[in-house]
């Protein structure tokens, strides 16, 4: 069954005089398990198909289904209460809340959820232990290097249990040693936990590691391949 | 953990912080100063003349009120003070003869008005026999005896055991003269009272008035905690053909200026929170903007705009209630001091004494004060949170996540 199914997609930008259309007609379908990854040139509207995906934009026309529920007209707050229970994000710049432990940013989602706390804690130290940070689940972010407060950001868009994750150019900013070693992880739990990835990237090592690739160009879905089996 | 992201919010940017919270606690430390500065003054007011002169409550006749002559006295007024020393809560009770007269000496004369009294009886009411300055007070053995201002005394040219001779109406209309002695000086908070008051043996003056015992005016004070209202309750139906007033009653301009000052104080400090607020919004705001990027996070990953709000207000409340607590606590502190030492202002003695106010003065805040002021603090916080909060909650998540602040 597909977790995201999207038909028709268009969205135009009217911030200026002039209309500029981002996304032009997609329709495709996310499977659970899928380890994707969503290429293009810059401005082909890898980021704008994402926040559509996210439920942090809403398309101009187009429907937009995540696990059978339609995100596409949803109003704002009912639309971050989908988020919080259905959607994880990583984000390029890690996005951590600085004044927080990693322990805590990874609690910290558990906590708007109104997850017990003995709960949070547990839930807590078993990701952190699952993405290899369990020497370092009370230091801050501006104790850690880029790469593990990119594995604390994974860990916190898993502590929601999601039906997938939202990755928009997770290694961006990390060395190449850091970045094989977070889609490692991230690739270790597609397979074990048959959780769901879908990636923005211009990363070739992203691609590479990618079970599907979804091309854009000016807004147009131009391929869509599957490059390794489904894991589920 | 809401709260405790809040605290920890607050130390993001240290010096911001502590700046704002400097000013929070020098404006309130010096409101609550200049408020304990203010009260004090009105509180020196009242007691001055309530130890000087007022008491607590008077209890005259009707006519007497109407047209203070000698012979609109209490009558049977020995037998009322007698009773009324009776009563729970009284401390002193002191029968007054008081009459318009004129002050004489060689060198010239002074309106004045000659109050008779019972020195051991006066002096359990008000604070007359302890503000003797030379010579001493009066003694009921020590027969035409007086004691007078030392303004009225360099008025008339006049020293310690110097001759006075006093003339006023009596019941006939005939002017009755009497030559008494100068016992002792006495100088009040009050430069009127010093001018005007002439203090002589009620024995004396029963007897210049003819030989009938006169009580024109009764004075009574009140035990420390005793309560007012319920004193002259049981002393009105006691005496309801006499008029018995509090010192409200008898100064309404001090109890305007009691109560006055107490609103006025705290429209002050009203005034000086209006302008933290300005302050303490910039300081928010600042701090909003410099999170951004934070903001459009925990709202993508599913945190409420309520709850995003509610996160800036707790910050505001913080922040103003440290910023407050430190100022309060300052304040205090101050305060605590002054109380005990006082607050010499004997450079402006002089004009002071014309309001009636002590040239050393006490501070004082009242309790209530403190708990105005914290409600104040909050409404203060929420009303700073408000224009941040907005500011935050309307970011596009999509938007401020891309924000490089």
């Amino acid at each position: 069954m597909s977790i995201i199914t999207l038909k028709e997609i268009e969205k135009i930008y009217n911030h200026t005089s002039v209309p500029v259309p981002a996304l032009k007609g997609i329709t495709m379908n996310v499977e659970k398990g899928d380890f994707l990854a969503i290429v293009g040139p810059s401005g082909s509207g890898k980021t704008t198909l994402l926040n559509i995906i996210g439920g942090l934009d809403q398309p101009t026309q187009g429907t937009v289904l995540i696990d059978g529920t339609d995100i596409s007209s949803m109003k704002p707050d009912a639309l971050i209460e989908f988020r919080l229970n259905h959607i994880g994000f990583v984000f390029q710049a890690y996005n951590l809340i600085p004044v927080l432990t990693a322990m805590e940013n990874v609690e910290f989602i558990m906590l708007l959820q109104n997850v017990p706390k003995a709960e949070r804690d547990k839930r807590a130290v078993e990701i952190l232990c699952s993405v290899g940070l369990e020497e370092r689940m009370h230091s801050k972010p501006s104790e850690l290097s880029g790469g593990q407060q990119q594995r604390v950001a994974v860990a916190r868009a898993l502590a929601s249990c999601p039906s997938f994750v939202l990755a928009d150019e997770p290694t961006a900013n990390l060395d190449s040693a850091s970045a094989e070693s977070l889609l490692d992880i991230m690739e270790h739990l597609n397979q074990t936990q048959s959780m769901t990835f879908l990636f923005s990237t211009h990363d070739p090592r992203v691609m590479k590691r990618a079970h599907r690739i979804v091309t854009l160009e000016d807004g147009c879905l131009i391929s869509d391949q599957e490059t390794h089996p489904h894991t589920t | 953990m809401l709260i405790e992201i809040a605290w920890k919010n607050i130390w993001r940017n240290k010096k911001r912080s502590i700046v704002i919270l400097t000013a929070i606690a020098l404006g309130l430390s010096g409101g609550i100063f200049s408020t304990g500065i203010m009260v004090g003054i009105a509180e020196s007011m009242v007691n001055n003349a309530i130890d000087g002169d007022l008491a607590h409550i008077q209890i005259h006749t009707k006519a007497f009120k109407d047209n203070p002559l000698i012979q609109n006295s209490i009558p049977g007024a020995d037998t009322v003070i007698q009773q009324l020393r009776s009563l729970v809560g009284m401390k002193g009770v002191s029968g007054r003869v008081k009459i318009e007269g004129m002050a004489s000496s060689p060198a010239t004369n002074s309106g004045v008005e000659i109050v008779g009294i019972a020195p051991k009886a006066e002096a359990s009411v008000t604070s007359i026999a302890g503000k003797i300055m030379e010579g001493s007070y009066l003694d009921s053995s020590n027969r035409n005896s007086v004691i007078i201002g030392k303004k009225l005394a360099e008025k008339l040219n006049l020293r310690v055991r110097s001759k006075l001779v006093l003339s006023f109406a009596g019941r006939d209309g005939s002017i009755i003269y009497g030559a008494f002695r100068i016992a002792g000086l006495f100088e009040t908070e009050s430069a009127l009272f010093d001018k005007s008051r002439v203090f002589a043996l009620d024995e004396d003056m029963t007897r210049l008035l003819g030989g009938s015992p006169t009580v024109h005016e009764i004075a009574i004070r009140l035990v420390q905690g005793q309560s007012m209202p319920e004193a002259l309750s049981s002393i009105r139906s006691a005496y309801p053909h006499l008029v018995v007033e509090s010192w409200k009653d008898l100064a309404p301009e001090l109890k305007l200026t009691a109560e006055l000052t107490n609103v006025t104080m705290l429209f002050f400090l009203a005034i000086i929170l209006f302008g933290l607020l300005f302050g303490i919004t910039n300081t928010m705001l600042m701090s909003v903007l410099d999170r951004i990027r934070e903001f459009g996070m925990v709202m993508a990953i599913g945190m409420k705009r309520k709850r995003v709000f509610a996160q800036i207000i707790l910050e505001t409340i913080f922040l103003s209630l440290s910023g407050s607590g430190i100022g309060m606590a300052l304040g205090v502190i101050v305060l605590s001091i002054t109380q005990h030492t006082g607050i010499n202002l004997s450079v402006f003695a002089e004009g002071l004494s014309i309001y009636g106010i002590s040239s050393m003065l006490y501070p004082s805040v009242p309790l209530e004060l403190y708990f105005e002021l914290g409600v104040l603090i909050v409404l203060t916080a929420l009303g700073a949170a408000v224009y941040p909060g907005i500011k935050a909650t309307r970011l596009k998540p999509a938007e401020a996540i891309r924000t490089y602040a």
